[in-house]
C-alpha cells in the first residue's frame, strides 16, 4: 500500500484542478490528462491511476451536466440511447482490465489517444449544422444555439449504427484507460454523425458519469483506489470544472478542437515513451 | 415525447446531480481536512470512502430517476433503455462485490 504524503496529495489536487478545467472546457472528463500524470510523474500503478481518474470523471460529468441541464445543449434522447451501449462497454472493459498487464494498458492508452487526435485534426474546419432553424431535426437530432453565428441551428443524426458501436468502444476504453470516453464520443458524434461539437460535448458529458461509474465500482471493489489521493483529485477536478464551464461558453469550436488534438498528441507520445 | 416533458426531466436530473456532487465533495473535503489535522485518525478512512461511494451513487441515482421520469411520461422505449443501463450498472456492482476487498 502506498503511503500518501502531504506533498503527493497537494500535487494531485493541483493537477486535478488543471485536468478539470481542460476537461470541462473540451467536453471530456479530464482523465486523459490525469492518468499519464499519475503514472508518469507520480509513479502510481496504472490501475490505481485509472481508478482515481474514473472517480474524477464522475465528478466532472456531474458538475458539467448539472450546469448545462435545461439549456438545450444536451441531447437527452440520443444520450439515453447511447448510454445503453456505453454502459455495456464499461462493464466489459472493467472485467478485461483486471486481466491485462499494466504494459499492455499503457500501449493501448497511447495508441487509442493517437488515433482520436488524428481524427480530430482532420476535421478542424468542418461544420455540421443546417442553418435553417425550422428544419425538421428528426427523432434523435436537435436544435442548439450557436454563439458563433448568434442563431439557433438544427442538426440531424447521421450513421446511428456508427454511434452505437462507437459508444460501446468508448465505454470499453473508459474502463480500461480511466477516461470518460468523451474523448471518443465527441469526435465521433461530431465527425461522423452530424452532431455540432457543443451538443456532442454536452451530451457526452451527460453520459460519461454513468460510463465511468460502471468501471469505477469494479476498480473500487478490487481495492485499486487510493482514497487519500482520490479525494484531493476529485475536489481539484470539481473546482477546475467550474472554471472550464465558464471558459467553454466563450470559446470557439475550431479553437477547442485544435487544443484537444494537440493535448492528445502530447499525452499519447508520453505514454508510448513510457511503455516502450 | 413532448419537449416540455423532456426539459422538465432534464432540469430535475440536473438538480439531482448538483445535490449528489455537492454532498460527495463536501464529505471528501471534510475527510481531507480531518486527514490534515490528524493524519492517523481512524475516522478519516470511513469519511473519505463514504464520500467516494456517494460520488459513485450519484450517476446510478440519475439513471434510476430517468427510468421513473420516462415511465411517468409513458415513453416505454426510453424506460426500457434506461432500465438496461441500470441493469448493466448492477452487473458492475456484482463484479465489484466479487472482487473481495
Amino acid at each position: 500500500m502506498i503511503t500518501v504524503t502531504l506533498g503527493m496529495a497537494s500535487m494531485v489536487f493541483a493537477v486535478g484542478a488543471l485536468a478539470g478545467t481542460l476537461g470541462s472546457l473540451l467536453g471530456i472528463g479530464g482523465g486523459v490528462f490525469l492518468v499519464p500524470f499519475l503514472v508518469l510523474w507520480m509513479g502510481l500503478p496504472i490501475r490505481a491511476a485509472v481508478s482515481i481518474s474514473l472517480l474524477t470523471v464522475i465528478a466532472t460529468s456531474t458538475v458539467v451536466s448539472a450546469s448545462t441541464a435545461g439549456s438545450h445543449q444536451i441531447n437527452m434522447k440520443l444520450g439515453m440511447l447511447l448510454e445503453v451501449f456505453t454502459a455495456a462497454g464499461a462493464l466489459a472493459g472493467g472485467i478485461t482490465a483486471q486481466a491485462l498487464s499494466p504494459h499492455t494498458l499503457q500501449l493501448l492508452f497511447g495508441a487509442s489517444v493517437s488515433v482520436i487526435a488524428l481524427v480530430t485534426l482532420s476535421r478542424l474546419n468542418t461544420r455540421n449544422v443546417i442553418l435553417d432553424p425550422d428544419a425538421e431535426p428528426g427523432e434523435l437530432g436537435g436544435r442548439i444555439f450557436d454563439p458563433e453565428t448568434g442563431r439557433t441551428v438544427t442538426y440531424r443524426m447521421k450513421r446511428l449504427p456508427v454511434a452505437l458501436a462507437g459508444s460501446f468502444v468508448a465505454g470499453n476504453l473508459s474502463s480500461l484507460l480511466g477516461i470518460g470516453g468523451g474523448i471518443v464520443k465527441v469526435p465521433m458524434l461530431n465527425a461522423w454523425c452530424g452532431v455540432p461539437v457543443r451538443a456532442a460535448a454536452a451530451t457526452s458529458a451527460f453520459m460519461i458519469g454513468v460510463t465511468a461509474t460502471g468501471g469505477a465500482v469494479i476498480y473500487y471493489g478490487h481495492g485499486d483506489v487510493i482514497p487519500m489521493l482520490a479525494a484531493p483529485a476529485v475536489i481539484g477536478v470539481r473546482l477546475g470544472g467550474f472554471v472550464g464551464v465558464r471558459l467553454a461558453a466563450r470559446a470557439r469550436a475550431r479553437w477547442l478542437k485544435l487544443l484537444l488534438a494537440l493535448i492528445l498528441l502530447v499525452v499519447a507520445g508520453s505514454m508510448f515513451v513510457r511503455a516502450l | 415525447m413532448s419537449e416540455q416533458g423532456i426539459e422538465r426531466l432534464e432540469v430535475r436530473l440536473g438538480r439531482l446531480l448538483t445535490f449528489g456532487s455537492t454532498v460527495s465533495t463536501v464529505t471528501l473535503a471534510v475527510g481531507v481536512v480531518a486527514w490534515l489535522v490528524a493524519r492517523d485518525s481512524a475516522i478519516v478512512g470511513p469519511i473519505v470512502n463514504v464520500g467516494l461511494l456517494i460520488l459513485m451513487a450519484t450517476p446510478i441515482a440519475r439513471v434510476a430517476v430517468s427510468v421513473a421520469g420516462f415511465a411517468w411520461q409513458r415513453e416505454w422505449r426510453y424506460v426500457l433503455m434506461t432500465m438496461a443501463v441500470l441493469a448493466t450498472l448492477a452487473g458492475s456492482i456484482l463484479v465489484a462485490l466479487r472482487g473481495g476487498r
